[in-house]
Parts: structure tokens; sequence; C-alpha cells
């Protein structure tokens, strides 16, 4: 190897091989018990059965899976796939806030009930029912609006928006294909319904104890699915923030009538003489941050 | 004492394998739950793969997917929150990437080359590292789900990159 460069990196990665306990990753890659027994069957890939239940209790810590285990993965695959088609779903959400946990995370509480609009990565929301209404969404381009009033919006390029309303965002826009997702990968599922025809699928999905879900967004997520469409028709989610239980959210299917792509745009949401505070005037970039805050304070539980 | 094949061929990659993933991840403990994760899924399917043969690379690509997902995932989830692809944000660094001692040591060249690769995109590092471990532009491509042309732009970004940052210490070597 001539390369400086190359040669000058081999050499770290070889010092950093170096320091690498080999045998202590052996012991973990073994299954635990009965190891010398189960390592044989399981590296000769003898015996089909043994195999399958050692490999799935190294990689998900989860020995005992159910038999209904696959019908409900196939099940969330198949929502998954009817999800991922760019179609237009309402959902009605209802929230239960954990509202000292999202104070203390900064995060504003939730409206009780919102009106959810999805499609593919596009939402738009609006509140419903008493206190403040407003209307927010993700266009097509990334961009998250707030439609403070018919009169007024306001505009964030992506990653423009501030940790607040982002995460406001995150909790109550409906992503289902990414969702379900991060379902097939971390969660453990069981369908809990009796498979008679017409009956919804019912399945429940508990995060997995895996690294990869240290901190995971929901611990527990219940779903009911339409039989013949895999769409989701109810979904309860649990959702957690930094380890605490932050907020529950259940979303329930209303609509799936077409809608314009004009809907997850702000300007459908403005009069035409509105003003939207946007990047493009920098002169107005204090104003939208003025709105903002005052938008957040809104939300702001009032002391007693 | 080890009796079976496999025991030896986890023993003799797990080293290089662990020092990958860590420098991808830069955080020691995932890394080494990505790599043990990733040697139970290969050697689940030990039947269909001659892994004292092909197993290094096979280890490398699943070690690779594994972490890129892992980045991504992360991302994913404060892609809302930050704008820029700062990695120092989703990853604690590594402390064991720089050892006291190389600096103590005069080692400088060493330490410069650990904080050079940190600093560089994930998948570069990938590439870079690859390469310097003799695998062929079309192998890291390969490895890395990528085609080969853009394996081979990803190494030379890499290096580049590493060219400028090390260049002071490299002269010095020289002189």
């Amino acid at each position: 190897m001539t390369d400086p460069i190359e040669r000058a990196v081999r050499d770290h990665l070889d010092r950093e091989a170096a320091g690498v306990d080999a045998d202590a990753m052996f012991v973990r890659v073994r299954p635990a018990q009965p190891s010398r027994r189960a390592w044989l069957r399981w590296t000769a890939g003898a015996a089909g059965s043994a195999l399958a239940a050692g490999v799935a209790g190294v990689i998900f810590f989860n020995p005992a899976q159910p038999p209904q285990l696959a019908a409900a993965e196939q099940l969330v695959r198949e929502s998954k796939d009817a999800h991922s088609a760019a179609a237009d779903r309402l959902y009605q959400l209802v929230t239960e806030n954990e509202i000292p946990v999202l104070r203390r995370l900064q995060i504003p509480p939730l409206a009780k009930t919102y009106r959810v609009w999805t499609r593919g990565e596009r939402f738009w929301i609006e509140t419903v029912g008493d206190g403040p209404h407003y209307a927010a969404g993700q266009d097509s381009e990334g961009r998250i609006w707030f439609a403070l009033s018919r009169k007024r919006g306001l505009l964030f390029e992506p990653g423009e928006v501030g940790e607040p309303l982002a995460r406001l965002c995150d909790f109550v826009s409906l992503r289902a294909a990414q969702t379900l997702g991060e379902i097939l990968e971390g969660f453990t599922m069981l369908r809990k319904d009796s498979g008679q025809p017409g009956e919804p699928i019912r399945i429940e999905a508990n995060v997995r104890p895996n690294f990869l879900n240290r901190n995971p967004r929901f611990r527990r997520i219940v779903l009911e699915l339409d039989p013949v469409t895999k769409l989701i028709q109810t979904a309860s989610f649990q959702r957690h923030m930094e380890g605490e239980p932050a907020a529950a959210l259940n979303f329930t299917l209303l609509d799936t009538a077409p809608q314009p792509d004009s809907v997850y745009e702000l300007r459908y949401h403005l009069d035409a003489d509105a003003e939207v505070l946007d990047r493009k005037d920098p002169w107005r970039l204090d104003r939208r941050s003025k709105f903002r805050d005052e938008f957040l304070k809104r939300f702001q539980p009032r002391p007693r | 004492m080890s009796d079976h094949p496999l025991d030896e061929w986890v023993r003799a990659t797990a080293p290089r394998a662990v020092a990958y993933a860590r420098s991808l991840l830069r955080n020691p403990h995932d890394a080494e739950e990505i790599v043990q994760d990733c040697y139970g899924r290969l050697i689940a399917k030990a039947d269909v793969y001659d892994l004292p043969r092909d197993g290094m690379k096979l280890l490398l690509t699943s070690i690779s997917n594994a972490c890129l997902n892992l980045k991504s995932r992360r991302r994913t989830f404060f892609r809302l929150v930050r704008s820029d692809d700062d990695e120092t944000f989703d990853d604690p660094p590594d402390r064991s990437t720089a050892k006291p001692e190389e600096t103590a040591s005069g080692n400088e060249l060493a330490a410069a080359v650990a904080i050079a690769l940190r600093k560089l995109p994930v998948q570069q590092r990938a590439a870079i590292e690859l390469k310097s471990l003799g695998h062929s532009q079309q192998e890291i491509g390969e490895i890395l789900n990528v085609t080969s042309n853009n394996a081979g732009v990803l190494v030379h970004r890499a290096r580049q990159a590493l060219a400028e940052m090390l260049a002071p210490f490299l002269e010095r070597e020289d002189a």
C-alpha cells in the first residue's frame, strides 16, 4: 500500500482492532445456554426449529415467539404497503396530554381533538372544538406551515421550524407508513382478533427491549386494520419522550376521499390577501419568530 | 480452545469488525451490539454461506447496512428538529478513538487520523476504511450498497478531505 492516506487509515484501524477483545465478542455471539449444543446446532443449521428459536432469542432477546407473530407481522407489512400509496386519508385524533412532561420538554400541550389529513409524508391538521384554532401541515417540499388565522401564515423550510413546533408536528401527524415500518423493525406483534370474516384485524404491538429501541417514540400501539384494504381504522399510541409517557394518541379513520394537492399547502388555508411570513423576506424573519413564540405561549397552561 | 470452524472465524474477524463498526458509529456500545447482531444473522445462515471464505465481506456488508440504517433512523427522528447533518448531535463521541497516550507519546499523526476520520460523512468514512483494508472499488460498492462509480467518488472525496486535514502531519512524517 503506497498511498500515505490509506496507510494512515489502515494503521488507525489496526490500532483500533488491536484494542478489541475478540473473546468477549465471541462469548456474546454464542447463545447463552445451553451454549455448546445450541452453538453447534445453530451454526450447522441442522435443526430448523431450534435454529429459529435460538436466532430469534439472540437477536430479539425474546426466545418465546408465539405462532401468531408471523401472521401479525405479515398483516402489518400489508398495511404498510397500503399506506405507502399516495392516497388521502382523514383521521380524527383525540389526545390525552401528560402536561407536566410536555411542559418540561418544552412541547406545547396538544389540543384535545384534531382532524388529520395524510398523504405519504404530507399532512395537514386542524384543531377541532374549544380552544385556540389553527391549521398546520407539511407540504410537498417538506416545509412546515402554520395558519394562525385566515389572515396570517408562518412557513418554515425543512429544519427551520424549531424544536417545540417540530415535536408538535411529530406528535400529531400520523405518518402511517413510517410508523408501521418502526413497528415491523422494533415491536413484538400479536393478533388479538378471532379472524372471523368481516371482523377488523386487531394487533397489539409492544416495543422490544432491543438496543435499537432504547428511547422509542412509542411503547405500545394497538391497531385495528380493515380486513380487506388493510388500512388503519383505529390506532392508539402511547407516546413517550425521553423514556416518560407524554401523551396518548387515538386516531380513527373518517374519510378516504381524494383531496386536491393544494390542501397540503399553506395558501389553501389563507385568504388571498393574507400575510405569509417566510424566509424569503429577511426583514420579516423577526416577525415570524415573534408570531411563532406567541403561538406557543397561547398553549401554555395558565397558572392557577 | 476452538473445536468448530466458526469459533475460529468469529475470533479472527471480531477485532476488525468491531473496529469498523466503532469507527462508523463512534459509540462503542452500539457498535458492539450491532456486530453481535450481524454475527447472529450470518451464523443463522451458516448452511447457506461459506463463512470462513466469504464471511468477512458479508459481515462488513451487514455491519455497514446496520450502522447506516441506525444513523439514518436517528436522523429521521430529528429531521424536523435539526436541518444540518451534524453527526455530533446524534452520536456521543467515542473517546477511545483518540487515545490520550497517542497524543502524550507524540504520535500526532495517529491522533490526527482519528480526529479527521470523525469529521468525514459516514459513507465516505466507510469507503476509505474499506479501501484501506484492501477492498476493490466494486467490492466497496457492494458492501455499501452503492454503484461502483459512486464508491469511487466516496473514496476520492474521503481521500481528498483527509489529505487536506492531515497534510501538516504527513509532511512532518516525510521530513
